[in-house]
């Protein structure tokens, strides 16, 4: 019985995360794929020597890529340590 | 009372026929015609990518595709399909059910999985070729401008009617906007902050229930063209904003009011024996009286009443739906069956119940009149199970936040498609004066006005039947590249072929009518709606007639779009007919 209203928990639980949540999880990650699409764009040629893009049409849509390459490098360069993992 | 007397006894018998729908006619499609195979990998499993293609459990699936299905369609259509009497529309919402309607949404669903997974363009240019790529798009735009123009009227005439509504909208965007904020700046837990979401609604249905202000009238003749103004300023807001902004949190927020009124439609219909509320509207009419006003401009109940019930009967739209993302993401073929028809049923359920509350309307409140009065009608269903008279504030409110949030979430959608589409098309030209309607503000409006110019003409039968016609027709267009596909495959094609054709010639028929109408009005100079009278007393009949002529040409450009579509679609199936069988 136990196992029979947990399966019916489950089933609810799926169809509302189907109804409610899962077309904004599709859209935010179809989002973060042209993203990905565009930074691949900018970067792989030159990492790998091959002319995707010259270097500079790469610089030039860097920043519709990342809009803040200053916050970026500022958390890139940041010095992190144990107690960042701890407080996140 | 007897019970046949009650919403019951539709709702009852429709079940019973959904479930033979179900468990009958799509399990043997299903095993005979597609022979689904639970072996047989799947697009979400060949294409794996982690964003489009990934397999995904079915009942998510299924929840994901009712809730992309589930519009004001099921809703409205019902009500306008009235005028005939509520037999001859039951009747066609089960007919729709058993023959037509999933197997509209399932059969795409699974042309789409056993052709890659591909989208309905790709596929309509593999089997139909070049042109039917290029006219779906075409087709598509003009789609798009008849659903705003329908929602829009369906969001001012409720505004109108049950005033607080409008506090109760700005309530919903204040929420989203704090919902968009909490979720992805503040990263809050989503259980917390949809909980936070809910309280916020529910003050909001309060706030529409007690705070109605301005008073209907009080506008004076002019309702429509004074509520557009904020309801556009709202849109436009949403079609600028960034989508985590408003349009994702309000269409995730929008969804629980949704839930909760199709479930209390269900509840009240199926109580309706103990409750007492009987069926008050007429069971049938006339098929056609050209006399009168309303017969006139909806047309004969052949094709009128077999384009007006729209979603809750069979929708073009699923079809976009099945095959967008849904196909990308079938774990198993044998999924198909619970996501495509499983979803459609319960989309013609809530077509059913929604007949449900339009019948117990009284007889003087004419459904096809106002789509507002499905609010009372619903809450005429639905008071004596939860509290009687007391709660009928709260019961009006709440439908009418109810009409106006469905509406509002597809309205964002469809403004910012308006905005991206403009900057694309004028943005980059090297005209100053083109650029302009690139603009990001200018395309935004622009998104609006010419819907706009529909609403003018006031006659919501009209704009409705314009609307079914080209939602229909696309489905009939799906139906028939189905047919297309099955018979290169050298299966059974006729369970699709046969509502295909009938969807085409029906639509066709309906959108010559609508366009004829128009015409009529556009020649002679007259009036199509009473509210006309205030676009000539404010502007003259100069402006009537532009706004008359604009729906004729709009109804030719479909009409000729869709001939074009069936002699193409009837040229593959001659074609496919020729070339020796494939094989997958």
């Amino acid at each position: 019985m136990v196992g029979f209203l947990g399966k019916i928990k489950d089933t609810l639980k799926e169809i509302t995360y189907g109804m409610a949540l899962h077309s904004q999880v599709t859209g935010i990650l179809k989002t973060r794929m042209y993203i990905e699409h565009l930074f691949t764009l900018m970067v792989l040629g030159d990492m790998l020597g091959f002319p995707v893009l010259p270097p500079y049409y790469s610089l030039r849509l860097l920043p519709y890529a990342i809009p803040n390459v200053q916050k970026w490098k500022h958390r890139f360069y940041r010095e992190r340590d144990f107690t960042d993992i701890i407080y996140g | 009372m007897a019970i046949h007397e009650t919403p019951f006894f539709m709702v009852a018998v429709g079940l019973l026929i959904y479930a033979l729908a179900y468990w009958g006619y799509s399990k043997i499609v299903d095993k005979k015609i597609w022979q689904s195979d639970p072996t047989r990998p799947t697009p979400a499993h060949l294409y794996t990518d982690g964003v489009e293609y990934f397999p995904v459990g079915r009942y998510v699936l299924y929840g994901f595709q009712f809730n992309s299905i589930a519009a004001l369609g099921p809703i409205l259509g019902p009500g306008i399909a009235l005028l005939f009497g509520w037999v001859p529309a039951f009747l066609w919402i089960i007919f729709a059910a058993l023959f037509i309607g999933w197997v509209q949404d399932y059969s795409a669903l699974f042309l789409s999985v056993r052709n890659e997974g591909k989208s309905f363009g790709p596929i309509a240019y593999s089997l139909v070729g070049p042109q039917a790529r290029t006219l779906l798009l075409g087709f598509l735009l003009f789609y798009f401008l008849l659903i705003t123009a329908a929602f829009m009227f369906v969001v001012i005439v409720v505004i109108d009617i049950f005033p607080g509504t409008f506090w109760s909208l700005l309530v919903l965007v204040l929420t989203a906007l704090l919902v968009g904020h909490l979720i992805f700046n503040v990263r809050m837990n989503v259980v917390t902050v949809t909980l936070i979401a809910v309280v916020l609604l529910v003050i909001g249905v309060a706030i529409g229930a007690f705070f109605k202000w301005p008073p209907t009238g009080a506008l004076g003749k002019a309702p429509y063209s004074l509520w557009i103004i904020p309801v556009i300023i709202l849109l436009v807001a949403g079609a600028l904003l960034p989508l985590p902004r408003l349009i994702t949190p309000m269409n995730y927020i929008a969804y629980y009011p949704v839930i909760v009124a199709i479930v209390a439609l269900i509840v009240g219909s199926l109580l309706s024996p103990l409750t007492g509320v009987k069926i008050e509207q007429p069971a049938f009419t006339k098929f056609y009286d050209p006399e009168n006003p309303a017969f006139f401009r909806s047309g004969p109940l052949w094709p009128a009443l077999f384009v007006s019930i729209a979603c809750g009967a069979i929708s073009g739209w699923h079809s976009l739906i099945s095959t967008g993302i849904t196909s990308k993401q079938l774990d198993v073929e044998t999924d198909a069956r619970p996501v495509g028809a499983g979803a459609m049923l319960t989309e013609n359920t809530v077509g059913l119940t929604a007949l449900a509350a339009w019948v117990v309307l009284s007889p003087e409140l004419q459904p096809r009149v106002n789509p507002a009065f499905f609010v009372k009608g619903a809450t005429t269903l639905t008071a004596p199970v939860f509290g009687g008279e007391s709660v009928v504030p709260f019961l009006e409110s709440f439908f009418a936040i109810y009409m106006v949030f469905m509406a509002m979430t597809i309205l964002t959608i469809l403004g910012r498609y308006w905005r991206v589409v403009s900057a694309e098309l004028f943005g980059e030209s090297k005209y100053s004066a083109v650029r302009v309607f690139g603009n990001k503000y200018v395309a935004s409006v622009l998104g609006f006005v010419l819907p706009t110019l529909f609403v003018l003409t006031g006659s919501w039968i009209n704009i409705w039947l314009y609307f079914g016609g080209t939602n229909q027709l696309l489905a009939g267009f799906a139906l028939l590249i189905v047919a297309v596909y099955l018979l290169h495959q050298r299966k059974s094609y006729a369970y699709s072929f046969i509502p295909g054709i009938f969807m085409m010639v029906t639509t066709i028929a309906a959108l010559a009518y609508q366009a004829f109408v128009f015409y009529d009005a556009t020649v002679n100079a007259k009036l199509l709606h009473p509210t006309q009278a205030i676009l000539r007393d404010s502007v003259g009949i100069g402006a009537v007639i532009a706004v008359n002529a604009f729906s004729v040409t709009v109804g030719i450009i479909m009409f000729i779009m869709g001939i074009v579509m069936f002699y193409l679609l009837l040229r593959a199936m001659v074609r496919a007919r020729a070339m020796p069988q494939q094989t997958q």
